[in-house]
């Protein structure tokens, strides 16, 4: 999207006190803090320095000296020493982005994003307050606790593990590797001892974790394993959600009730629990094998009532 | 004075300034005659059009540009008040500095990243002697559809409410309203929550469920409650009327993710689980195969039986 009269008179209204607070700047340091290119910076300073309160006269414009040395000094701001206060969309891009960082293991420091958000909610106008904007995890605080520690000690995690491809809890023993988070579900990539591989491991999925001593046995990069199957599906137009959920790419748009997906998949476990929770929704036409699968799932699902 | 094109930014900035600096609000044709860029001469239509447009640029970027009205009720001109105009004092440390950098960090390439970022200078230029943080490598942590989310937030800045067309679960694609009150991100999906004006209550929507970008309709006629209970919101979102309760018979560590649901340890064999509505408690009994048995209620053992044979015949090879 071009960027529009809007963007650019946020930017100058933001650029001239931040100069002010930042005298001597160079060009390029602020340019690059700015994130445009030094040419850009100077049209946007020349515009500045033309402008000012009506009369238009020298003592009425704005007065930047920047062509001296390279650096940059706000001689005279006018009206705009001062930040514009906060727009409700920029306080709310950053609270997200505070209250997502809160709930993420990593590096920074969490006191700092905490204390942060407070001020923030204490400068922000009541209007742009009282809209609730929040990031939430299901993750529970002594897992990430965990995470945080085996991750900045080289330690191990002996975890409980909610396996979602196969639907059951396991207890492995993990070497934490690094993070990955989307939109507040965080994943943790680590080498599990037990599958003697990398595997990743969503954190909302860790029922239970402790810190302990790292077991020497770790292969550096081993590759994950790759996604290597492909199945045709016919999705219910009433369940074209799950598509969009797993991932699932519409292969041709037809006109009738039940368009086909192709769906890639590194395991066929998970693919029957996703067919048999939709109850007749999905059906798999390919592969062969698959489809075997799945019948057998569902027999097998069907015995167990008979037998109890 | 010599026409010349005068840039619409420039004639924005200088709008600010004028508004600003007058003692008294300007008024329309003193604003035309005195603000490069606006044309004195122009038909009086075109000039109120450029203008409101213009003012209403500046108060969409959060410039409180004041109407003022005179004893008889008409426009006696605009101002801005540069106390109204200015961001409060904060006082930020050089951790909290970096930690807002990191968080302005997170948009990767969403439309609200720029906005971040001008938010974190903002901040900066408050403090004189905090130094500023350079801007690392993104770590984008937020992800979200800005055809929706967007629309939404300008929704929810201006009291709007809003349509969109919507797709729940197991449903037809509907119309929906919505009165947004605010929105949340909860494991790995974008939430709206707001007043529902078709249900008379509030509800949440997930953004990927909606099928087109949500519309404006008009000004929100609910009250914004003070306290918004996001997370019960969304637990409650089909009504507690629908809740179902049902008795559930799995395999020792298996069934990992209703028991995740249920709160129930590994090794149990025999709890109960409760769910939003049947279909989503059928759908999770299903989606755990063979682990997984329903005692009771007789209605839903019934469904899982169907829905089982149902898949069973149209996977059977040459059925």
């Amino acid at each position: 999207m071009a960027p529009t009269s809007a963007d650019r008179l946020s930017r100058l209204l933001a650029l001239v006190p931040w100069l002010a607070s930042h005298d001597g700047i160079t060009i390029q340091q602020a340019a690059d803090h700015f994130g445009i290119s030094e040419q850009q910076l100077e049209k946007d300073l020349w515009l500045l320095v033309v402008c000012g309160l009506p009369g238009y006269g020298p003592d009425q414009l704005v007065d930047i000296d920047f062509w001296d040395d390279e650096r940059i000094h706000v001689l005279d701001p006018q009206t705009i020493g001062r930040p514009l206060r906060m727009s409700a969309e920029e306080s709310w891009a950053l609270l997200l982005g505070l209250r997502a960082l809160e709930q993420v293991p990593g590096t920074h420091d969490r006191s700092a994003v905490v204390s942060a958000i407070s001020k923030l909610e204490i400068a922000l106008d009541s209007e742009v307050r009282i809209a609730s904007v929040s990031v939430n995890s299901k993750v529970h605080d002594h897992v990430l606790a965990a995470v945080e520690q085996a991750l900045s000690t080289g330690a191990d995690l002996s975890i409980e593990y909610a396996s979602a491809t196969h639907d059951e809890v396991t207890l492995r023993q993990i070497h934490p590797v690094q993070i990955h988070t989307t939109d507040g579900r965080s994943s943790l990539e680590a080498f599990c001892h037990l599958a003697g591989a990398r595997r990743t491991f969503r954190l909302d999925r860790i029922r239970a974790a402790e810190v302990v001593p790292a077991d020497g046995q770790v292969q550096a990069d081993v590759p994950q394993r790759a996604v290597t199957h492909k199945a045709r599906l016919r999705i219910a137009d009433s369940a074209a959600w799950v598509a969009d959920v797993c991932g699932a790419v519409l292969l041709e748009p037809v006109e009738h009730a039940h368009a086909e997906y192709e769906l890639e998949y590194a395991d066929p476990a998970w693919v029957i629990s996703l067919v048999l929770a939709r109850g007749g929704q999905i059906q798999v036409l390919e592969p062969k094998e698959l489809r075997q699968e799945v019948a057998e799932a569902a027999q097998a699902a069907l015995r167990a009532y008979a037998e109890a | 004075m010599a026409e010349q094109r005068v840039d619409r930014t420039e004639r924005l900035l200088n709008l600010v300034f004028a508004l600003m600096a007058s003692r008294v609000p300007m008024h329309r044709s003193v604003i035309a005659a005195t603000v490069p860029g606006y044309a004195p001469d122009a038909n009086p239509a075109a000039l109120e059009r450029m203008f409101e447009r213009d003012k209403d640029e500046l108060r969409s970027m959060g410039i409180p540009v004041e109407t003022v009205l005179d004893a008889n009720g008409d426009v006696a001109g605009y101002v801005i008040k540069p106390e109204t105009y200015s961001m409060v004092d904060v006082s930020f440390t050089a951790a909290e500095i970096a930690a807002v950098t990191v968080a302005a960090n997170t948009w990767g390439q969403a439309a609200l990243a720029s906005k971040a970022l001008t938010a974190v200078r903002k901040l900066e230029a408050l403090q004189a002697d905090v130094p500023s943080v350079p801007l690392s490598d993104s770590m984008a942590l937020l992800n979200p559809s800005d055809a929706h989310l967007m629309p939404l937030l300008s929704a929810l800045r201006s009291r709007s409410s809003v349509q969109f067309r919507y797709q729940a679960p197991g449903a037809e694609p509907v119309e929906r309203s919505l009165e947004p009150w605010g929105v949340m991100v909860r494991d790995g999906a974008w939430y709206a929550a707001g007043f529902d004006t078709q249900r008379q209550a509030p509800r949440v929507f997930r953004l990927s469920r909606m099928l087109s970008a949500p519309q404006m309709t008009g000004p929100a006629t609910q009250p914004r409650p003070e306290l918004l209970d996001v997370n019960a919101l969304l637990e409650s979102a089909a009504g507690p009327d629908e809740q179902i309760t049902a008795t559930v018979r799995a395999t020792p560590r298996r069934a990992a993710e209703m028991r995740t649901h249920a709160n129930v340890d590994a090794q149990v064999e025999q709890f109960t689980v409760q769910y939003r509505s049947v279909a989503e408690l059928v759908a999770a009994v299903l989606g755990a195969g063979q682990w997984v048995q329903v005692l009771e209620p007789a209605v839903v053992v019934e469904q899982v039986q169907a829905a089982l044979e149902r898949i069973l015949e149209t996977h059977t090879v040459g059925a």
